[in-house]
């Protein structure tokens, strides 16, 4: 028998289980940190912190991964220490937890990079070794009159913060419940297991325990085992029997008001917990490597760019053969509709919620709050909002930037704020909306000193028009972000310029600001959900296709020979149209290129506007052909990256061809004059 | 064909076990993803063995191992524990609970293979 098992197989879904279990840990360091300011206990977020590095440090130690193993072992001995002698943590504890937290964030990274991997640092084991975990005695049960409606054996087996947590729920007005649900193969069948179970009612009520308690076996119940289920809800008592089942499940009240006074069983030493919501997130999901998803997109666009193929020998066909010709045609059609269709369900795997994005800011803000000195309160609201996970990481770091400037920036001083009349804690609001044109808005808003014109303008050197996308184009200049002057008056320049670029030049989407100065400041940032594959129109340009990605195309224009009016203007460009009233600089695609402009001049041609901010260029090309799916493969090669060439795709003819990116070619123009003049 | 019954809310942790489990050719791997799970899978179905995580969400392992004792029909099923506690008094605690066996995380698929083999009846499974 030979075993050549290497357990550093794992290592990937490794890495991604440590990654979830380090967000929920982060998450719950924060409820920690929260009660105990408010001078609140946090025994169950304690013992989940607990269970989640528990989880941690074995995983780790099973692939090998000593840092972390060290790491966790030393956190994991705090927080036991908090919560057998039922003591609270002190707050000094805090902070060494969550650099432990980011130092094992820390080696993930780098785990995932391919990086070596330091063993902790000795300061860091100093400091978490250093943390007493003297607190204050915990609060004294509030238990008195209330009293649980229990079997003895199944009270003996509530912990006392459970016991706590019933209690409070009923006297806060809850319904403190209890459902009993009996396990069978007949209701397995119809999908009613303790997981399903514990999930469904998870949604509609918080499951404080569950104890599993043995019954004599009868037809009911083959097993001879019942789960006794303790919640707290505000759902109706139908509400709770469907989830658990159907019509005849009881839901007895579990707390009853008056005498006896209530036994006091020892606090259970062995961490024995309950349903967490943010596990029961986790079941039914796959998880899945990006690349599979990414290998089964690669094989769609090939089989994309064979269709294409097929309707470009169709059309010949057709014009051969009517009859056969137009029933290939339909069908082909039809291959169309599905060939979307799978790309949707596709591109579906790869979407991320977008609350599991902002889910991060939380982190993010508490550390800012902590080197600013200021009081600010996040809200995040992202409702049902999904994009593609590339995306969605690729936004994240310009989200970071305002969330960031926005603080340091943006919302004043505790005291300063009240000299003028505002509430002394700040408000920093993200959001997002899923638009009808498959692109998400997200808006970072704050209700601090809004952006300081002047300041921009002194920091410049120059004048800031007045209108807010002026400002906008003024923060987000380069120079800007140099000047890394961290005080209230310097305006917001901070890392604008790669806001921008990743949201307009990598993402296609928009960046926008409404100011709002005394009273604060939104940014809304616009991109599309997915850029994996566009609806893009193929263009001619005498003898060569082009493509153009149909999202940053404005209009469509005929250019007729003699109505473009020659002029100077200030971009040194040559015409301009009228275009919905206002006039449009026209430029040349192929001068652009070093082509020589088609030699027939009366010939009608077609002219595609391109916005760039507030202003526009129609660039002329001989003629838009199509519009049509296509498949961007991006130009990652640094040698060979051209500014206004953003990748190339497949039309089906087996050739390769540019795509054109005529929003950075506009803006080259704009800001330089001509196209391909350096900096 | 035995059937074991690998508890652990760690997915990464299932799959490296029955990785390791892969020679034992007679045997065959059933998943429990809480505790909760576990005895209800226990309860309608039988198992000739359980390898079990102590920390879990819902309820602990030592909490399966005593309710799996109490229950006439699972009081002989072989229980191994793979934990990552290695002290003197979780080990005392996790064996007189009932556990069977107990191996410490991180452990090798050797050491793992050659712990079922031991536990489960004479010639159920063959390497």
């Amino acid at each position: 028998m030979s075993t050549s098992i290497d357990l550093k197989e794992f290592r990937g879904a490794y890495l991604a289980e440590v990654g979830e279990h380090l967000s929920l840990s982060n998450a719950k360091m924060l409820e920690i940190e929260d009660s105990l300011k408010r001078g609140q206990a946090s025994f169950r977020a304690i013992r989940e912190l607990f269970r989640l590095l528990h989880t941690i440090k074995g995983l780790s130690a099973m692939v090998g991964v000593d840092t972390i193993v060290t790491l966790a072992h030393r956190m994991e001995a705090i927080l036991r220490r908090a919560d057998q002698r039922t003591m609270e943590l002190s707050l000094d504890a805090v902070e060494p937890l969550f650099h432990g937290l980011r130092a094992i964030q820390e080696v993930v990274v780098a785990l995932s990079k391919g990086r070596p991997i330091d063993p902790p640092s000795n300061v860091l084991i100093a400091r978490l070794e250093a943390v007493e975990a003297h607190g204050k005695p915990a609060s004294e049960s509030p238990g008195g009159e209330r009293v649980l409606d229990l079997e003895p054996a199944l009270d003996a087996k509530l912990a006392r913060f459970e016991r706590e947590q019933l209690i409070n729920a009923d006297r806060e007005g809850r319904r403190v419940v209890r459902i009993d649900f009996v396990p069978s193969p007949k209701k397995a069948e119809l999908g009613f297991t303790i997981n399903s179970v514990r999930e469904r009612l998870g949604s509609i009520a918080e499951i404080v325990k569950v104890v599993p308690v043995a019954v004599p076996a009868t037809e009911d119940a083959p097993g001879g085992l019942c789960f006794v289920l303790m919640l707290v809800t505000l759902a109706e008592d139908s509400e709770l029997a469907a989830a658990v089942g159907g019509p005849e499940v009881q839901v007895r009240p579990l707390v009853h008001a008056p005498p006896p006074p209530a036994p006091d069983p020892a606090f259970s030493e062995i961490p024995g917990g309950s349903v967490d919501d943010d596990d029961l997130h986790a079941r039914n999901v796959l998880r899945v490597d990006v690349q599979r998803v990414d290998e089964a997109m690669e094989r769609l666009a090939a089989l994309i760019v064979s269709r294409s193929r097929l309707t470009r020998v169709l059309d010949d066909v057709a014009q051969v053969d009517g009859a056969l010709g137009r029933e290939l045609k339909s069908i082909v059609e039809e291959s169309g509709r599905q060939l979307r269709d799978l790309r949707a369900s596709i591109l579906r795997i790869r979407t991320v919620r977008f609350a599991e994005i902002l889910a991060r800011l939380p982190l993010v803000v508490r550390g800012l709050r902590r080197s600013s000195g200021k009081d600010v309160t996040l809200a995040t609201d992202a409702g049902d909002a999904e994009l593609d996970k590339s995306v969605a990481e690729r936004l994240f770091p310009a989200l970071i930037h305002l969330v960031r400037n926005a603080i340091d920036h943006g919302i004043e001083l505790p005291d300063e704020r009240e000299r003028s009349g505002k509430p002394r804690q700040g408000t920093l609001t993200v959001s997002a909306t899923v638009l009808a044109n498959r692109e998400i808005s997200v808006q970072v808003s704050d209700d601090g000193a809004g952006v300081d014109r002047e300041a921009v303008a002194r920091q410049l050197g120059g004048v800031v028009p007045e209108a807010d996308d002026g400002l906008l184009n003024a923060l987000c200049r380069a120079g800007l972000s140099t000047r890394r002057v961290a005080t209230t008056g310097s305006g917001r320049g901070m890392g604008m310029d790669i806001v921008k670029k990743i949201v307009v030049d990598q993402l296609g989407g928009t960046l926008s600001l409404a100011n709002h100065p005394g009273k604060g400041a939104i940014f809304t940032l616009r991109v599309p959900l997915t850029v994996a594959i566009v609806d893009a129109f193929v263009v001619r340009l005498k003898e060569d296709k082009f493509v153009v990605p149909v999202v940053s195309v404005e209009d469509i224009v005929e250019v007729i020979p003699g109505a473009a009016v020659r002029g100077a203007t200030p971009y040194g460009l040559v015409a301009l149209m009228a275009w919905r009233g206002t006039s449009v600089p026209l430029v040349e695609l192929a001068t652009l290129f070093g082509m020589t402009p088609v030699a027939d001049s009366t010939a009608v041609r077609h002219g595609v506007i391109v916005r760039r901010g507030s202003e526009r260029v129609g660039f002329v090309l001989d003629r838009v052909l199509s519009q049509q799916e296509a498949v961007i493969r991006p130009l990652v090669d640094p040698l060979v990256q051209v500014p206004g060439i953003s990748g190339s795709t497949d039309l089906g003819d087996g050739k390769s061809t540019l795509v054109l990116d005529l929003s950075a070619l506009a803006h080259a123009l704009l800001t330089h004059g001509r196209y391909g003049e350096p900096n | 064909m035995p059937n074991a019954l690998i508890v652990d809310d760690s997915k990464v942790m299932r799959d490296m076990i029955i990785a390791c489990l892969r020679p034992l050719a007679g045997l065959s791997p059933t998943e429990a993803t809480s505790g909760l799970d576990a005895i209800e899978q226990l309860s309608l179905q039988r198992f000739d063995l359980l390898v079990l995580d102590l920390n879990m969400p819902d309820i602990g392992g030592l909490e399966v191992i005593e309710f799996v004792r109490a229950q006439d029909k699972l009081r002989e099923l072989p229980i191994l524990v793979v934990t990552t506690r290695d002290d003197q008094n979780s080990r005392t605690r996790i064996l007189s609970a009932g556990a069977s066996q107990y191996l410490t995380k991180p452990f090798t698929p050797a050491e793992i293979l050659s712990a079922v083999q031991g536990l489960l009846p004479d010639g159920k499974a063959t390497g």
